[in-house]
């Protein structure tokens, strides 16, 4: 096991540098813009007392080296600034909508992760048949299409025609929740979570699935099975001990990587379904043009992301035991 | 228990593999016996059909296998009428496998313990412990020590993997062991390690060993018996000190032929020309034919009989002038393609 | 001749695959609608149409005139996704061949030297692999001016990540080719065995990451347009759809939300098709990490 805990350690230390780069990152990107970069701390609307006021409080007068100290030492303490359309400070903006995104997020990833894999073992037991071929041309199909677009089809079809789904929103206007657990336990919640997170999921899960159909019949064709089958192992036990496990590996990798993408994925389906989470508000900050909010939302969602990698990776490491050695 | 009992009877077997530009008749008409206690090779080139027979008789064929015919008798009952019950009872318990190639044929993904145990609960209800014990005994057999049993495969070197996978066969105790070719992948200095390492466990084992391989030295030093394999037939079967010094069969002379002897006096290697048949049409005919330099019209066209030898049979259309083949397959001009037929 | 050997061993090697070469069907089909969009096009895409009573045609479904309807605006929908093809090929095209032309270098050289160089390049790698890319790209063209150029930029930018680490791998194993050490025993220089005996090695998967690549950077074109970045003067399939969304119609103009979505589909699928995407799937060589 020190192995183990020597690569999560090492990974740990990796997160930390890429985390140190996306907030130098930020930093950096907001000062590239065309015109006047001030705008990106500053609302342009204020007077020019506030305005000065502001400059010295964030130290825009100074220099870009100590600029940056003084950024990373608000970074480190969650301070992002003033929210331009909310006048809180952005941390507390973002802060409600982090959880939303959270739970969209495990939602389809668990959409995806299982449709992957029992999609994935369910065309490759149909191989070569009618079933298998439409299958994975249904698949393709989902693969290409925008995950947006996917969204609003789903809209139309089970909250517009058939009606048994709500139009959108986390919540039906004017429930009362009395805490945030019962909340998200609710009915009316998981009515709301049910199609994004289900467009989510589908379009993650469709290259998982095709990688996971393929390493299905690579596996089952390896000569350990073989010689699996030649101890007198039932074939349902070499099925889920040796196939399944051997083909989950390249799947999880795959998974991975789709993961990672999907972050992206959620600011469409928020904006498509209207779920107030990080990703739709920070397209909402953007077009105010609410730079601490978009820059604070930006910057939890890449934690996100890391840590979402992260967990891929030790996921990995668990269960191929030639990683850690290596 | 008769010294001399038969346990295994092949009799003609054909296994078939379906491709998409036809059928492969990868065995067809296959028949011999192994008594028990007795060791059998079968030698001959790759492609010959060693390999699928040994998989038929554990019915491991892959998908596109299919068994076109024949018995395999096992102490009376015949294999390929067992249902899946019997027949995974058989494997293991019964017959075991040393497979081709050790390097693949264990699972990356589980320690060496875990995979050998997992052969002894499929079939015997003891507890986990015993059965680690269990696997640390077999291990010691091959030479392993028994703190290698919680690595992974990856951990092993070539040699390593081999003789783990020799101990996972043992560890049964069962009747018949098939070995697949299980030194090629080897250096020869490893490679006689492990012959002497099997050579050991025979000594011990009360067992039957078949064992497949296209190197006539490694059959030299373990067996008893031997069946020639050309073509997906079996062209001569026999006592391997006889089929060694003086074997019946012009294939077998010319694998003779092929192998340098480290003793005795220093001989130029004669090989011969051509290639293994394509078994995808193949002639109906001696498969050997074209190859033989001692061949004829007949031998083209017409399937040679069985004849029967004090100790086995061969099939070839010259047997009765066996005495001259074997005086002219000591010749080096006899080997040369285009010369005068003998 | 040398030219027509490959030609010819090209359109063979082509037909064996019958799943590429409907990509290929299909990526021709939308190419030649995008050079002759202007011809074919019946009506200008931003201009609302009125009927003869002076009533704008809004959200008219498909009919003679229209054979795609109308959008909210009176704007036809077929002229609209008869131009949009172009910046969707525009901008897929463009992006494919500076992305994987970028990832082929960097792999090939991080590939190649080995060592600190290797280290340090895959670290950034890492590290670019922890940024979300679609939010990084919104804000890149919120920050720089929604266009072509900035969203092509946004896609470059980050997308050479997977080709890099995939040609640094190929790279890996054609190393210890004893072409390679050949080439080395000769005499020649790093640059020239990287780029005279490396590179055509790992030419054919350059290849199948250009056409995957495509797939991906018109996603993300449309999927900035729909968030609403996308080029304010130039169509596109992803505008089309933002217009339909934020216009409310969505639910009741069908042929104004299907057909956009089809055509991405299409185009999309292409790219993984004729970069015999599925085979990329099933090698395990090709596989990222």
């Amino acid at each position: 096991m020190n192995g183990f805990l020597k690569y999560f350690y090492k990974r740990l230390l990796q997160i930390i540098l890429t985390m140190f780069i996306l907030i130098t990152l930020l930093f950096f990107m907001f000062r590239v813009v065309p015109g006047d970069p001030l705008s990106m701390y500053i609302d342009s609307g204020l007077d020019e007392e506030a305005t000065e006021v502001l400059l010295q409080q964030y130290g825009l007068d100074k220099p870009i080296p100590e600029q940056y100290i003084i950024y990373l030492k608000k970074v480190l303490r969650g301070d992002f600034g003033i929210s331009f359309q909310y006048g809180k400070p952005a941390i507390n903006v973002i802060g409600g909508r982090f959880w939303n995104t959270f739970i969209l997020m495990i939602a389809s990833l668990f959409i995806a992760f299982f449709t992957g894999i029992v999609g994935g073992v369910f065309l490759a037991w149909k191989r070569e048949t009618l079933i298998d071929s439409l299958g994975t041309t249904i698949v393709l199909i989902v693969r290409s299409a925008p995950v947006f677009w996917t969204g609003m089809i789903f809209l139309s079809l089970f909250a517009f025609r058939l009606k048994i789904l709500p139009l959108g929103g986390m919540n039906t206007p004017g429930t009362y929740f009395p805490n945030q657990l019962v909340k998200f336990f609710s009915i009316d919640f998981l009515r709301h979570l049910i199609l994004p997170a289900l467009t989510a999921g589908i379009h993650s899960a469709a290259t998982p699935l095709l990688v996971m159909r393929t390493s299905i019949l690579e596996v089952i064709k390896e000569d350990f099975v073989e010689l699996a089958r030649a101890k007198g192992i039932k074939e349902n036990q070499i099925l889920f001990k040796h196939v399944m496990r051997n083909a989950l590996l390249p799947t999880v990798t795959v998974f991975a990587v789709q993961a990672g993408l999907a972050i992206g994925g959620i600011v469409l389906v928020e904006t498509v379904f209207r779920w107030p989470g990080m990703g739709r508000e920070i397209v909402l900050a953007v077009a105010a043009r609410d730079y601490p909010v978009a820059q604070t939302a930006f910057f939890l969602i890449g934690t996100m992301t890391v840590i979402f990698n992260l967990i891929a990776d030790i996921l990995y490491a668990y269960i191929d035991p030639r990683v850690v050695w290596n | 228990m008769i010294q001399n009992e038969e346990i295994l009877e092949v009799k003609n077997l054909k296994t078939y593999y379906k491709i998409s530009t036809g059928i492969i008749k990868a065995i067809d008409n296959v028949s011999f016996q192994l008594n028990r206690g007795e060791t059998l090779g079968l030698i001959g080139e790759s492609g010959c059909g060693k390999t699928t027979l040994i998989k038929t008789i554990l019915r491991i064929l892959p998908s596109n296998g299919l068994i076109a015919g024949g018995i395999i008798n096992y102490k009376g009952n015949d294999i390929l009428k067992m249902d899946s019950k019997k027949i995974n009872k058989l494997r293991w318990e019964e017959i075991s496998l040393i497979p081709q190639s050790a390097m693949n044929s264990l699972d990356p993904v589980y320690k060496l313990r875990n995979q050998i145990v997992e052969a002894i609960l499929a079939h015997e209800s003891i507890s986990k412990k015993e059965a680690y014990k269990r696997a640390e005994k077999v291990f010691k057999i091959v030479g392993l020590g028994k703190n290698r049993l919680k690595d992974y495969p990856h951990q092993y070197s070539g040699g390593m993997k081999q003789r783990a996978v020799i101990a996972m066969s043992l560890v049964l105790n069962p009747e018949i062991i098939i070995a697949d070719e299980p030194t090629t992948a080897l250096d020869v200095v490893v490679q006689a390690q492990i012959l002497s390492k099997i050579n050991n466990i025979l000594e011990n084992y009360k067992g039957s060993l078949i064992m497949a391989t296209h190197d006539i030295s490694v059959i030299a030093q373990t067996c008893i018996k031997i069946a020639v394999m050309y073509g997906g037939k079996i062209v001569e079967f026999g006592k391997a000190q006889r089929i060694l010094k003086k074997p019946y069969h012009p294939y077998m002379m010319a694998m003779k032929n092929a192998f340098p002897s480290v003793i005795g006096k220093k001989k130029k290697l004669i090989s011969i020309s051509g290639n293994p048949p394509s078994l995808l049409n193949p002639s109906e005919g001696c498969r050997f034919a074209p190859r033989c330099p001692f061949s004829f019209k007949k031998c083209l066209s017409v399937s040679p009989n069985i004849y029967k030898t004090i100790d086995g049979y061969v099939t070839c259309h010259r047997f009765d002038e066996v005495d001259k083949l074997q005086y002219y397959s000591e010749k080096e001009e006899t080997w040369i393609q285009g010369k005068v037929r003998i | 001749m040398f030219r027509i050997e490959i030609i010819k061993n090209t359109i063979r090697f082509l037909k064996q695959d019958k799943l590429r070469m409907i990509g290929i069907s299909i990526f021709l089909f939308f190419l030649v609608i995008a050079i002759f969009a202007v011809y074919i096009a019946p009506y200008n895409p931003m201009e609302m149409n009125f009927d003869g009573d002076g009533n704008l045609k809004r959200l008219q479904p498909p009919s003679k005139d229209h054979l795609l309807g109308t959008t909210y605006m009176g704007r036809d929908v077929f002229s609209q996704m008869i131009i949009g093809s172009r910046i969707a090929l525009l901008v897929g095209i463009l992006s494919a061949f500076c992305v994987v032309f970028i990832g082929t270098n960097i792999g090939l050289i991080s590939g190649y030297y080995g060592g600190k160089i290797d280290n340090i390049i895959m670290r950034i790698v890492d590290i670019i692999y922890g940024i979300p890319f679609l939010p990084f790209a919104l804000i890149l063209v919120a920050i720089l001016g929604p266009g072509v150029k900035n969203i092509i930029i946004a896609i470059v930018l980050i997308t050479w990540r997977n080709t890099a680490r995939v040609i640094r791998s190929q790279v890996l194993t054609l190393k210890t080719r004893t072409f390679i050490e050949a080439a080395k025993v000769s005499g020649a220089g790093d640059l020239r065995i990287i780029y005279k005996y490396i590179a055509p090695n790992v030419m054919p998967l350059s290849i199948v990451y250009i056409s995957l690549t495509m797939g991906s950077a018109i996603m993300t074109e449309v999927s900035l347009s729909f968030l609403g970045y996308g080029d304010p003067l130039l169509p596109s399939w992803g505008k089309i759809l933002y217009s339909c969304y934020s216009s409310q119609a969505m639910f009741k103009a069908w042929w104004w939300m299907v057909p956009p979505g089809i055509a991405i589909i299409l185009l999309v699928l292409s790219g993984f098709l004729m970069g015999r995407g599925l085979e990329e799937i099933a090698n395990p060589k090709l596989r990222i990490r």
